[in-house]
């Protein structure tokens, strides 16, 4: 599978069109002799086949090629970017996970009451708000208006001049505004949609049980509905791993999050062919990853599939 | 237990009022729903204006820059309620024009990606054992190409794109998601009583699939999908930066959007109203699912 | 379980003791001995520079740190002269021989690398063999391929040996190149230098050296204690990568940031307001022109159906009001541009009159082409076609997105139908090189010589594929005078050569000519700045200094923590 979606994303950077060796806007057109260089250098003056099985022969042995832009190694420059990714999508996916799981249920529990719609509504609002809108309005917000939270970066340009609390403050600090903006978003998202599985499982047999059993309806929710309205929750977060790696693009662009996102962009459009392709392999295995750990969690949870 | 004849099973969820079918009790109660219908309003207003005014306007009322140097950026004022753009159009014309290009394609666009995500992942969860994992298999490769990589390769390959193009491409690379989930869902209700009871009965599959696990699917799908909308009028921002979105001088709310950040947040009226229409219209999309949802449920709980 | 409200909580309390916590953050303060010196200078830059080796650099922003950690053998002067009033930076001095065809130069002796070593004529000539190697691809090959050779007379004197005399030779042998030391890099791969051990840790010989490099993130430079030459007064100087020009401004506003350099008139406005920002605009080298195809795209031996006929394409550039459109969109940021050339350029000629805006003889010169408007209709036909031709724009460039529009809507209102075609810039280039397109808004950072020129407009640039003559302009009268220009004896001969070429291609009208960037570089108040040289305004940065009484927290922390952070 892995497999299958390297070799498409091979194809299909390939076939797009226009050249890694183009100079830039200002300065169009590479000097033909140095072009020539760099496409033997890539071995982009091969046929497309040769490169392909190149390419392949070398995933396998686990060499995935020179990224043409930096002229270091792809594995290289994702070593460094997803890391840095993962930190802000998997804090954003966390928080947004517990909040939103929580405050769907909370809403279940209450549904129909004054509170359940007025949280409905609100959260149907912040669902609806682009990424890069909310995170320039945080950023104008909390950096510009009010000097409370840093406007980019991962750290401080002083951060080695700080002690070591300093240091993990300053980290905390500079996590929080990007994160925040993917977890609105996300707290959102998740808690519509779990209110709407739980709402749908209420009405079944072993809820019912529970009810004529004199149980409360909050517990009734939290304890019984939850464990199966959670299937399509974690479907949910099993989806959005591969968004998850490829990092919030606009996100990481107002908050100059040096991730995989802004990465992967600037790789595309330089039509940086072992980087784009690289990128691609490393979703795939993630994406599989993913879908294991969505399995297990699916089983964990939904004990007819276990019994299966 | 009530009897039953071989030829036509019947089961609680069947049977709705007065002998109507699920779906028309469904409608019923959304009409009853107030909240759905204030979204079915105003979508209809939007819709309404959008195809009305260009009518009534003058031919060039969405491009013309009537003076570049002193009506440009201007602020929400009498004369343009909501402001001018730096190229001194009238934010409000352009809104109006955007309506048909954005509505139209986040809405078919969803509605392509919905309607093949379901049938490829209802086909998948239900047939089950190897065809499953095959077919699994292959979304899950696709998933894991980065959407903006097929976007460019189709685009390519397509050019120009032209909106009936937007769509299909938008479509086409955005039902990989819906179509696990529709599969997963289905796979879980593969197990359960009434469909077991109703092939018990005697019912073929389709039937099953349709009548019984489908209804099932309605309700998460119609939550992603609604999120769906909002995400492609954003995505269709982003694909001005590819290139591949509407072109000049032509309005749609993502451009809107492009065209705006430039100068945001002094000129923040642009930005502003664009995203205003979108949250608006997101908003009233979300209502009429919301309404639609609950209907359907309420038509699911056991009359027993 | 009431975990939602204890969840929120714990966030409510958690927010509140960060910043509590943050305005305490211990950093170690150590003050500067000297009055004048310390101080820190954060510049934001909006692409990642990844490296800095100076043979392999292609991009402006890299100029921005290379120049600071590295030094040529001598400076232009601030009246900005190609054949004079250099400032001596690795040498001292320099002389004459053989009729001005060979140029020696005398470095100063005390000329030290950042690890200690000589600097030496060795690396003067190691320099010169990487800048003209094609497998390196330095943009400054092509103009010093007029130089023959580089030598070694002894230890300190390189000798430069030209093929024949002409007006630029000084700027070309002292200016073109920043020197990199040939123990370090002799052994490097040519054809990867970004990769190799010297760019992760650049040794050169400029007041400031690289403390810390943060991919993506930051560069860090910091002052350079032992320099050859007085100190730079800053402790560091950091260059920040920030992507984003919402969030540039933003952080500027809010005091993260020092310096950037600003391309959006609303932003400089805005900026320009802030009480404790300081702008200035001076003249640049980057300019924009709409180029016209003159060949068919579909049948390349054959004219342009169009553009071919120069009273089309003078008719065209009279049909727009640039002022306007330039005005609009640019406020003083830019200016309607001359022909290919920016006010910047020692030989411009910036006097040249161009096709003048004149709708009514556009209206006129299209009618007399039996390009007439139908009734009822809004376009231009001749027998039954529409007068419509596409434009391809980078989609990465903001300004000319912009611009193509007002453009766009100008041709309009004269019956003429622009269809706008938007294209990725590696798309975008790949069309320009394959010559498909009927018109490009193609842009281009001038060269401080004329040297460029001969790639972009000779005849010879036309013909040859590699060429940048992507519209195929040919008028061996233009490719005379710009020989001329070139192969000049004095200065003053050049530009009367130049003003000729200039007159001809402007009447000639290949393109229509339309902004000349200015710099906006806007600094904080704190920072003294000396001299800003048009083109380069980062060029002077080792010579800022912030007053002591005005230095703020992040100013203070001084050089030792630095070192030790290492």
């Amino acid at each position: 599978m892995i497999f299958i979606a390297a070799s498409l994303s091979f194809a299909l950077i390939h076939l797009a069109p226009g050249d890694p060796f183009s100079g830039s806007i200002t300065s169009p057109g590479l000097d033909p002799e140095t072009a020539r260089i760099r496409r033997s250098q890539y071995g982009l003056d091969r046929s497309l086949l040769q490169q392909y099985v190149t390419f392949i022969g070398n995933v396998v042995v686990g060499n995935l090629g020179q990224s043409i832009r930096h002229g270091r190694p792809v594995s290289e420059v994702l070593g460094i970017a997803l890391p840095r990714t993962l930190l802000l999508m998997g804090t954003a996916l966390i928080l947004s996970f517990a909040a939103g799981v929580a405050l769907g249920a909370w809403q279940a529990a209450r549904r129909g009451s004054r509170a359940d719609r007025v949280a409905g509504a609100t959260s149907l609002v912040v669902a609806s708000l682009p990424e890069f809108w909310l995170g320039l309005v945080l950023l104008l917000v909390f950096t510009y208006k009010l000097p409370l939270f840093p406007g980019g970066g991962i750290v401080g340009y002083m951060h080695d001049s700080l002690s070591p609390v300093g240091q993990l403050i300053d980290r905390v600090r500079h996590l929080a505004l990007p994160s925040l903006t993917l977890a609105v978003l996300g707290t959102a998202t998740i808690a519509r949609f779990q209110r709407a599985a739980l709402l749908d499982v209420l009405p079944h047999d072993f809820v019912r049980t529970a009810r004529a059993k004199g149980v409360a309806e909050r517990w009734v929710v939290y304890r019984h509905a939850l464990r199966n309205a959670l299937v399509p929750t974690i479907v949910l977060a099993g989806l959005s791993l591969p968004t998850l790696f490829g990092g919030a693009v606009f996100v990481e662009s107002v908050f100059s999050w040096p991730g995989m996102g802004l990465e992967a962009a600037a790789a595309f459009a330089a039509r940086d062919y072992p980087l784009v392709v690289g990128t691609a392999l490393l979703g795939a295995v993630i994406v599989v990853i993913g879908g294991m750990i969505t399995d297990v969690l699916h089983a964990a949870v939904d004990p007819r599939v276990r019994a299966r | 237990m009530t009897s039953v004849s071989l030829s036509q099973p019947q089961v609680a969820d069947d049977v709705g009022v007065g002998g109507s079918s699920p779906w028309e009790t469904a409608l019923r109660a959304l009409a009853r729903d107030r909240s759905a219908m204030l979204g079915l309003v105003v979508l209809g207003v939007i819709a309404v204006v959008a195809i009305v005014t260009p009518l009534i306007a003058p031919g060039d009322y969405c491009i013309a820059q009537p003076d570049i140097i002193r009506l440009k950026n201007i602020p929400p004022s009498a004369a343009h309620p909501l402001g001018t753009d730096k190229f001194s159009r009238d934010v409000l014309a352009r809104l109006i024009c955007g309506a048909r290009v954005s509505l139209a394609i986040a809405f078919l666009s969803v509605l392509v990606a919905a309607t093949v995500g379901t049938i490829y992942g209802a086909i998948a969860g239900y047939v089950g054992g190897i065809a499953d994992s095959v077919l699994m298999r292959a979304v899950d490769a696709l998933l894991a190409i980065p959407r903006v990589l097929l976007l460019i390769a189709v685009a390519t390959l397509w050019n120009p794109l032209g909106i009936t193009g937007l769509v299909l491409v938008l479509g086409l690379t955005g039902w990989f998601g819906v179509s696990r989930l529709v599969r997963t869902l289905v796979a879980s209700a593969r197990h359960d009583d009434f469909v077991a009871a109703a092939r018990a009965l005697g019912a073929g599959d389709v039937r099953i699939l349709v009548h019984h696990i489908l209804p099932r699917v309605v309700s998460p799908v119609l939550v992603a999908g609604t999120l769906g909308i909002g995400n492609v009028i954003v995505i269709e921002a982003g694909l001005t930066y590819l290139g591949m979105g509407v072109q000049p001088p032509h309005a749609s709310w993502g451009s809107m959007f492009y065209d705006g950040i430039e100068y945001f947040p002094s000129v923040w009226w642009v930005c502003v109203f664009a995203g205003a229409a979108l949250v608006v219209t997101v908003l009233a999309v979300n209502l009429v699912a919301d309404g639609l949802r609950e209907a359907l449920d309420a038509r699911q709980l056991p009359a027993r | 379980m009431t975990a939602p409200l204890t969840m929120r909580q714990l966030t409510r309390s958690t927010v509140a003791l960060l910043v509590a916590a943050t305005a305490c953050d211990g950093t170690t303060r150590t003050t500067s001995e000297d009055a004048l010196t310390g101080g820190s200078l954060i510049v934001a830059v909006s692409t990642d520079i990844g490296h800095i080796v100076p043979p392999a650099i292609v991009q402006v922003d890299q100029r921005l740190v290379a120049d600071q950690v590295f030094e040529p053998l001598a400076w232009v002067g601030d009246e900005g002269r190609l054949d004079d009033g250099f400032r001596p930076a690795l040498a001292d001095s320099w002389s004459w021989e053989a009729d001005s065809t060979v140029l020696v130069f005398h470095m100063n002796p005390a000329a030290r690398w950042h690890d200690g070593k000589p600097v030496r004529a060795s690396d003067v000539r190691l320099t010169f063999s990487l800048y003209t190697d094609p497998a390196v691809g330095s943009p400054d090959r092509q103009p010093l391929m007029r130089i023959d050779s580089v030598t070694v007379r002894d230890s300190l004197t390189p000798v430069f040996w030209f093929g024949s005399r002409y007006p630029e030779q000084l700027f070309d042998a002292a200016a073109r190149m920043l020197i990199v030391p040939e123990h370090a890099v002799a052994n490097e791969p040519r054809a990867n230098l970004p990769a190799s051990a010297f760019a992760r840790s650049p040794i050169g010989s400029g007041r400031f050296r690289v403390a810390k490099w943060d991919p993506k993130t930051a560069v860090e430079l910091v002052t350079d204690t032992t320099h050859y030459r007085r100190r730079a007064n800053l402790d560091r100087v950091i260059f920040a990568h920030i992507p984003d020009p919402t969030a540039m401004v933003t952080r500027l506003s809010a005091g993260e940031l020092d310096a950037a350099e600003i391309l959006n008139s609303e932003h400089f406005r805005t900026l320009s307001a802030r009480p404790e920002l300081s702008s200035r605009i001076l003249p640049a080298l980057d300019y924009t022109f709409l180029q016209f195809n003159l060949r068919d795209p579909r049948q390349p031996n054959r004219p342009h159906p169009l553009f071919g006929d120069v009273a089309m394409r003078r008719a065209l550039t009279m049909a727009l009001d640039r002022d306007r459109l330039v005005r609009s969109q640019f406020d003083s940021l830019a200016r309607v541009a001359l022909g290919p050339m920016t006010h910047a350029q020692a030989l411009a000629d910036t006097t040249v009159a161009g096709v003048p805006f004149d709708s009514a003889g556009a209206a006129r010169t299209l009618d007399s082409l039996g390009w007439k408007i139908p009734v009822g209709k809004a376009i231009r036909e001749r027998a039954g076609q529409p007068l419509r031709f596409s434009v391809i724009v980078p989609t990465i460039s903001r300004n000319r997105m912009s611009m193509i529009v007002r453009v766009q809507e100008a041709l309009r209102l004269q019956g003429i139908e622009l269809v706008v075609d938007a294209l990725e810039p590696n798309v975008f280039i790949g069309r320009l090189v394959k010559r498909d397109f009927d018109a490009a808004f193609n842009g281009t950072r001038a060269e401080v010589s004329l040297a460029g020129l001969q790639s972009y407009w000779t005849t010879n640039g036309a013909a040859d594929p590699t060429g940048r003559n992507f519209g195929s302009y040919q008028n061996p009268v233009f490719d005379a005078h710009l020989d001329s220009a070139l192969s000049a004896r004095s200065i003053a001969q050049a530009r009367a050569h130049a003003s000729e070429a200039f007159e001809t291609i402007v009447a000639d009208a290949p393109a229509v000519w339309l902004y000349e960037m200015r710099s906006a570089p806007v600094v904080h108040k704190r920072l003294r700045t000396a001299h800003m040289i048009p083109g380069a305004w980062w060029a002077g940065i080792a010579d800022w200094s912030i007053p002591s009484g005005e230095r703020i927290p992040r100013d203070q922390i001084g050089l030792r923590v630095a070192a030790a952070a290492k």
